[in-house]
């Protein structure tokens, strides 16, 4: 067990470094100036070269390689351009807002991808599992940004039963931060009035976010639960008169869901890149939001920072669903 | 000549065939049997048809190349407009029509990129094995490690925006795909008994590549594509929506829904039709790969 | 003798694109309490399909059942319900399978899949009379002792990929008789296992087939091995049975031409015969099965009554019974 987790650390070190390194070449060895587009287009030569030093982009490259893994390794993932504050601040500042979005989602994508899915499974060619079949099939064709603008559309400004966007309204002060998440500090602080505020505003954001991941992990389950439904073992518990009713909850689920776990560890990445869209959607001050803007402006300190963020989350839950796989599956703990 | 070959195979095409033939009605059966797989060949059909014939089709093919008709601004749907008019008082259908070849190029050239890439390089992982795969499949996984749509952003940041630079950021971030696929199904292969065998007579590597290989990566690899076309058309709208695509007001459907974005709620048509227009697309080729996958490659389901 | 289980008519299609395969073609088999069955065949013949239907465990739609009767007790076990299973399965009758590998769930202990199976079957009987945790573990100990097992109490607590394939084929075996079955069927338990564990599970099974007091059906393409456990076998040939008698006359004076060919193909250690007799021909095409007997074509006794007419499964004396036209 031992082994199996410090191997996984080895390989998430070195998944680290590597995904530094990719984004230091997109942004170095990129054609075009990064001085000049950092600069702007009505920049003058001067501005450009005084751009150039401050950033130590007239070094060499292996210079600048060993300057960024050392900042990065710091803490340091410079200054953002447009608001001149240390991006590191800014990440720290706007990522909880997005953690918060993505876990709700996450949340909704299990509770109803995987109850469904084994449904659709288990009544296989029902009404159920066609339905499902449409949906999980739909969901992931269904663009994030379109879908967000017509539920809002529909529920905040025809039916006005959910704010349009944001985390609160604007005139309601955020529970005083203890995890950042504000479902969970207004709890914590008891302000329930709060809590049903922040919940009403997370719901279509978190919906629109977590649909092409809940379609994807019904339709994994739906898959994953009919091979093992016929799978030997499950003729086996069968046969020895093993109620039906366990028979998919334990035999069968348990099995199921190693597959699963997998697909909800890249859809958790996935989640993690369509924040850019749905926080644009919903006015989501997350870490998305902060990346659209800041590419907007060719601020890219920014946007680097968010990706490597990103990226970092990614790699982490892969790395705890490494760890969930060892837990699940005894072949690979005790071997 | 010909009598040889009538002596040879007296029964005819069809029965020495009979087996092939019995493989492409089984196929068609099945195809033919699930309404989800006949949805989506029809509308992939549908819109390749609309891209091909584009222009032709649009109502009104000036408005899709920058005309201005103030007086027939945000015009609601109707029998003049089907789909309404935009800010520019152009009518949003012809748009939505001539859009339909950007979105199904660009689509096609981030698919045939990736997969230019991709391929080659997982038979060349799988098939040599030891230290090489171990290094293209490293790099691979850490180009996997983050979400496509979240690195594609920071490549078209560091390129600057546009439909070009976005094609080549898509393109970047999507091969990695392809090589997991092809290695993994070159690694079973190279197992297989067949190979093993044209190994043991002396066949050379290109020849068992090509000849024994490549031919059975075919179902899988158009199973992802066809798959791909849909997702790669979808990220390139999203880059599109988030300004850093194409720009307006050259005809593509995520960028007609980033400008339609400020109209809404009153104006809800402009941003409707485009995003239907999106669904559809991707809807198709989803639902056409994944009745493909069904019939070619039964046991990946879901995968 | 009362009969336990007694299959009439038995007829059954498996439905598919190329059209239905004519699976089982009126099985007439009966069993006695207590007695012991060998059924034998080539692969395809059928025999698996019967005994998974004396389980209810084919899947309908492909199978179909096209008439016939599973009386086993009381009940006919082509209409029985989900309730009747839940008393029948385990409890009455048992199964054992071909790969111990694979019949086992890899991600459940030993422990919990035994005692699941033990716990299932409290359910239908009365409240007084159900076992609680603790003696539901003690008594799954005890039939993983039962099967010869050592450190029993130990291996509940392990995974199936911890076990050999012999251990693993007696943990099916201790689960499959834990509800002391009446009937328990075996489909081709030792194929999967090397040759001298193969020995071994057959004298565990023969050992508590005796000691129980069972009665069995054991399928195999292996004629010794259903020799050394059966007092009696059925030869099964492309859905049908062919011929029905004690071992031992069955071994001696073969009646039907396909038995004497299966017979003429063993290996012969002790006799004199030096060559290796095979049956010419292979098994029919059951989507288009040959008319009148389906053994014809490869018949060296065929003639034209074979072609047309099916011969139907007749007594010769009180336990031997033969499909042939020209016995």
């Amino acid at each position: 067990m031992v082994l199996f987790v410090g191997k996984r650390l080895v390989l998430f070190g070195f998944m680290l470094l590597g995904l530094l390194t990719i984004m230091f070449l997109i942004t170095n060895v990129a054609p075009g100036d990064p001085a000049k587009l950092m600069a702007g287009q009505n920049a003058t030569q001067d501005m450009v070269e005084t751009i150039r030093r401050e950033y130590g982009l007239d070094k060499s490259l292996p210079e600048q390689y060993a300057v960024y893994i050392g900042g990065v390794l710091r803490g340091d993932l410079g200054r953002s351009i447009v608001s001149t504050k240390p991006v590191v601040d800014e990440l720290l500042r706007y990522f909880p807002a997005t953690l918060e979005l993505v876990l709700v989602a996450m949340g909704l994508g299990i509770l109803i991808g995987v109850p469904f899915g084994m449904l659709s499974a288990v009544y296989r060619d029902s009404w159920i599992d066609h339905a499902t079949r449409i949906f999980s099939v739909s969901g992931v064709a269904l663009p994030a940004f379109w879908f967000g603008l017509l539920l809002q559309l529909y529920f905040a400004v025809h039916l006005e039963w959910l704010p349009v966007s944001g985390r609160l309204e604007l005139i309601t002060p955020p529970p005083e931060p203890i995890t950042r998440l504000y479902l969970v500090d207004s709890l914590l602080r008891g302000e329930f009035d709060t809590f049903r505020e922040a919940l009403q505003h997370i719901i279509l954001p978190a919906l629109v976010l977590s649909f092409p991941c809940l379609a994807s992990i019904l339709r994994v389950n739906r898959a994953e639960m009919l091979e093992v439904l016929q799978s030997d073992y499950i003729v086996a518990a069968r046969a020895n008169g093993i109620p039906a009713f366990r028979i998919i909850t334990v035999y069968a689920l348990k099995n199921a869901m190693l597959p699963t776990l997998a697909i909800i560890g890249l859809r958790f990445g996935w989640m993690l890149g369509s924040t850019v869209l749905v926080e644009t959607v919903f006015d989501w001050p997350g870490i998305g939001l902060y990346a659209v803007q800041s590419a907007l402006y060719s601020d890219f300190k920014p946007v680097l920072g968010v990706t490597l963020l990103i990226g970092f989350c990614f790699i982490f839950i892969n790395f705890l669903i490494d760890l969930a796989y060892g837990w699940l599956d005894p072949r690979l703990r005790t071997q | 000549m010909a009598s040889d070959t009538t002596s040879v195979a007296p029964t005819g095409w069809r029965a020495r065939h009979a087996g092939t033939i019995r493989q492409w009605r089984l196929y068609a059966h099945l195809f033919r049997r699930s309404f989800s797989s006949m949805l989506g060949l029809f509308l992939v059909v549908l819109f390749l048809v609309l891209a091909a014939a584009g222009p032709a089709l649009a109502p009104y093919p000036e408005d899709t190349m920058g005309a201005v008709h103030l007086d027939n601004r945000l015009k609601p749907p109707s029998l003049t407009h089907p789909f309404g008019t935009d800010e520019m008082g152009n009518d949003i259908l012809s748009r939505v029509i001539v859009g339909t070849r950007t979105s199904l190029w660009i689509g096609l050239i981030i698919t045939g990129v990736a997969a230019l890439i991709g391929v080659p390089l997982g038979i060349f992982a799988g098939y040599m094995g030891g230290r090489i795969r171990e290094v293209i499949m490293r790099i691979t996984d850490v180009f996997l490690s983050v979400p496509g749509l979240a690195l594609a952003l920071a490549i078209v940041a560091s390129l600057g925006p546009g439909i070009t630079n976005c094609v080549i950021a898509l393109s970047l971030v999507w091969w990695p795909g392809y090589v997991r696929l092809i290695d993994s199904k070159t690694l079973a292969l190279k197992e297989e008994l067949y190979i093993e065998a044209a190994r043991a007579i002396g066949a050379r590597t290109p020849r068992i590549l090509f000849h024994h290989i490549l031919p059975n990566c075919v179902s899988p690899l158009i199973v992802k594509a066809s798959m791909d076309m849909g997702m790669a058309i979808l990220s390139a709208a999203s880059l599109g929506f988030i300004g850093l695509g194409a720009k307006p007001p050259s005809p593509e459907w995520g960028a007609m829904i980033s400008v339609a974005r400020s109209y809404m709620p009153d104006w809800w048509w402009y941003a409707l039709f485009p995003g239907l227009a999106i669904y559809l697309t991707v809807l198709g080729f989803n639902l056409f790969g994944d009745g493909l996958r069904d019939i070619l490659d039964p046991k990946s389901r879901g995968r | 003798m009362s009969s336990l289980l007694d299959i009439r008519d038995y007829r059954l299609d498996f439905d598919t694109f190329d059209g239905a395969y004519k699976v089982l073609d009126g099985i007439d088999l009966s069993l006695a309490e207590g007695e012991t069955l060998g059924i034998v065949g080539e692969t395809g013949c059928g025999k698996s399909v019967l005994a998974k239907s004396i389980m209810g465990l084919l899947p309908s739609p492909p199978a179909r059942v096209l008439s016939g009767s599973i009386m086993f007790e009381e009940h006919d076990l082509l209409k029985a319900t989900a309730a009747d299973w839940r008393a029948i399965r385990g409890q009455r009758i048992a199964m054992i399978f071909q790969d111990p590998m694979t019949f086992l769930n890899p991600v459940l202990t030993i422990g919990q899949q035994v005692c699941d199976v033990i716990a299932a079957q409290q359910g239908s009987k009365p409240k007084a009379a159900r076992l609680d945790r603790a003696a539901i573990r003690a008594h799954a100990t005890r039939m993983l002792e039962l099967v010869r097992l050592p450190d029993a109490a130990e291996l509940l607590n392990r995974y199936p990929h911890q076990l050999s394939g012999g251990m693993r084929q007696r943990v099916l075996i201790a689960m499959a008789l834990s509800g002391s079955p009446r009937l328990l069927i075996a489909d081709e338990p030792t194929t999967a296992l090397d040759v001298t564990i193969q020995a071994q599970v057959l004298a565990l099974i023969d050992d508590l087939v005796q000691r129980l007091k069972l009665a069995v059906i054991m399928i195999s393409h292996d004629l010794g091995a259903v020799a050394a456990v059966c007092r009696r076998i059925a030869v099964m040939y492309a859905g049908t049975v062919v011929e029905d008698a004690p071992t031992a006359e069955l071994l001696a004076r073969p009646r039907h031409p396909y038995t004497k060919g299966l017979l003429a193909a063993l290996p012969d250690i002790e006799g004199d015969q030096a060559t290796l007799v095979g049956i010419a021909g292979s098994i029919p095409n059951l989507l288009t099965p040959p008319q009148g007997c389906r053994f014809h074509p490869r018949c060296p006794l065929a003639d034209a009554r074979c072609r047309s007419e099916k011969p139907l499964l007749r007594r010769l004396s009180d336990t031997h019974r033969v499909a042939c036209h020209h016995v």
